[in-house]
């Protein structure tokens, strides 16, 4: 996926586990396995604005950009 | 409700039907006798009262009154909690029609300038019942209708399921009531125009068995979609977006598919064999017939396949987005 998602780091790093982030921001841990596993499709303005509150951090810290088109990527692969 | 109850009510429905038409000998006297029930019963039994001396002509004056002022009564009453609406106008028609249709119905001497017929109370008696049960059956469809669009899904789908119960006693008349009074017109109509018994006779009554079973396959087609369509019912409610729906949604449209194809194949047979045992047949009848009902219903089943369908693809896409 072009967007990488670095959730796990930063959840490392604030020292909060995914169980306590689901809690607060009130998603399934379901959800939350599907976003930092990279699957989601998409995330809401919502979900990451809690996200960012409740961690303290960017949205850059758990989005990236990698350079590339989303296509390309899956023709390369 | 479960198949096996389902089957039996049905059962019992058509058992009283072919009762009906035993007893009656035709549907226009079981009809006769229906319609004006129970206002010709009430007005018997007020008649009865009333002549029995002057305490029972006060009790039958009491009676008579309450009964026709019920309808405003009960408009009075959802008046008082605020609850009456456009429809409960008919309340005032009915009670005013159930004072006037009582009274002619207990002193029917007075329906003779109500009608140009020969037999004037029997007129007067299904006129009046049948004009009564139109302003009943009016005003609780007006109801059904103003709760239909005020619910949610979940007691629509229930609604849905009620409207095809009824349904199903619909086409059960349809077969055991107008089908074999059809049949029983049809053959008394053969008897009398022929009286001596032949070959051509009894080929001919084989084709008029033939022609009913052809008349009561739509109806029995028809209860078969209404019972797939019940169980689709079911899986929308358990869970609108599931695999299950789309899959009966697939089944429904099948069956809807195989039953237009059946019937014409059915139209098809009969006028040809009709055709080729012309020469045997006293009374013969041949039907063109567009199955443009059946023919919709495929199409808004199959387009409703598609649309669930995509509302689950769109869903799945939708539980992608965190």
């Amino acid at each position: 996926m072009a967007i990488q998602i670095y959730l796990e780091d930063v959840l490392k790093e604030k020292k909060m586990t995914s169980k306590d982030l689901c809690a607060l921001i009130n998603i399934t841990e379901a959800n939350l396995s599907i976003l930092r596993s990279g699957k989601a499709k998409g995330v809401r303005f919502g979900t990451i604005n809690k996200i960012c509150y409740y961690l303290n951090c960017e949205i850059g810290d758990i989005l990236k950009f990698d350079g590339n088109l989303e296509e390309e990527e899956n023709e390369s692969n | 409700m479960k198949p096996k109850t389902l089957f039996l009510i049905l059962s019992v429905e058509a058992t009283l039907c072919v009762f009906a038409l035993i007893i009656y000998g035709t549907l226009q006297q079981a009809y006769t006798a229906i319609i004006a029930f129970p206002f010709t019963q009430i007005a018997t039994g007020l008649r009865a009262l009333s002549l029995s001396g002057s305490i029972g002509n006060i009790i039958a004056l009491l009676i008579y009154v309450s009964v026709s002022l019920l309808p405003a009564i009960y408009l009075c009453f959802r008046m008082a909690r605020n609850n009456h609406k456009q429809e409960d106008l008919l309340l005032v028609l009915l009670s005013i029609l159930l004072f006037v249709a009582l009274y002619l119905m207990i002193n029917p001497a007075y329906m003779n300038d109500m009608f140009a017929t020969s037999d004037v109370v029997l007129m007067g008696k299904i006129s009046l019942g049948a004009t009564l049960y139109a302003i009943i059956i009016g005003y609780i469809v007006f109801r059904c209708l103003r709760k239909f669009v005020v619910s949610e899904i979940t007691n629509l789908l229930d609604y849905l399921k009620m409207l095809l119960m009824l349904m199903y006693f619909i086409l059960i008349y349809k077969i055991f009531g107008e089908g074999i009074n059809g049949l029983i017109s049809n053959i008394n109509t053969l008897k009398a125009g022929n009286t001596e018994m032949s070959s051509m006779m009894t080929t001919t009554y084989f084709f008029l068995a033939i022609r009913f079973a052809l008349y009561t396959l739509q109806p029995a087609l028809t209860i078969a979609i209404i019972f797939f369509v019940n169980q689709l019912i079911d899986v929308l409610k358990n869970d609108r977006y599931s695999d299950d729906v789309i899959c009966k949604a697939n089944q429904l449209s099948g069956l809807c598919k195989k039953s237009v194809v059946l019937m014409i194949l059915s139209y098809i047979l009969i006028n040809v064999s009709q055709l080729l045992m012309g020469k045997y047949l006293l009374d013969s009848h041949y039907t063109t017939e567009i199955p443009l009902f059946s023919m919709l219903l495929v199409l808004v089943v199959l387009l409703l396949s598609k649309y669930f369908a995509e509302g689950k693809a769109l869903k799945n896409d939708n539980d992608m987005f965190i």
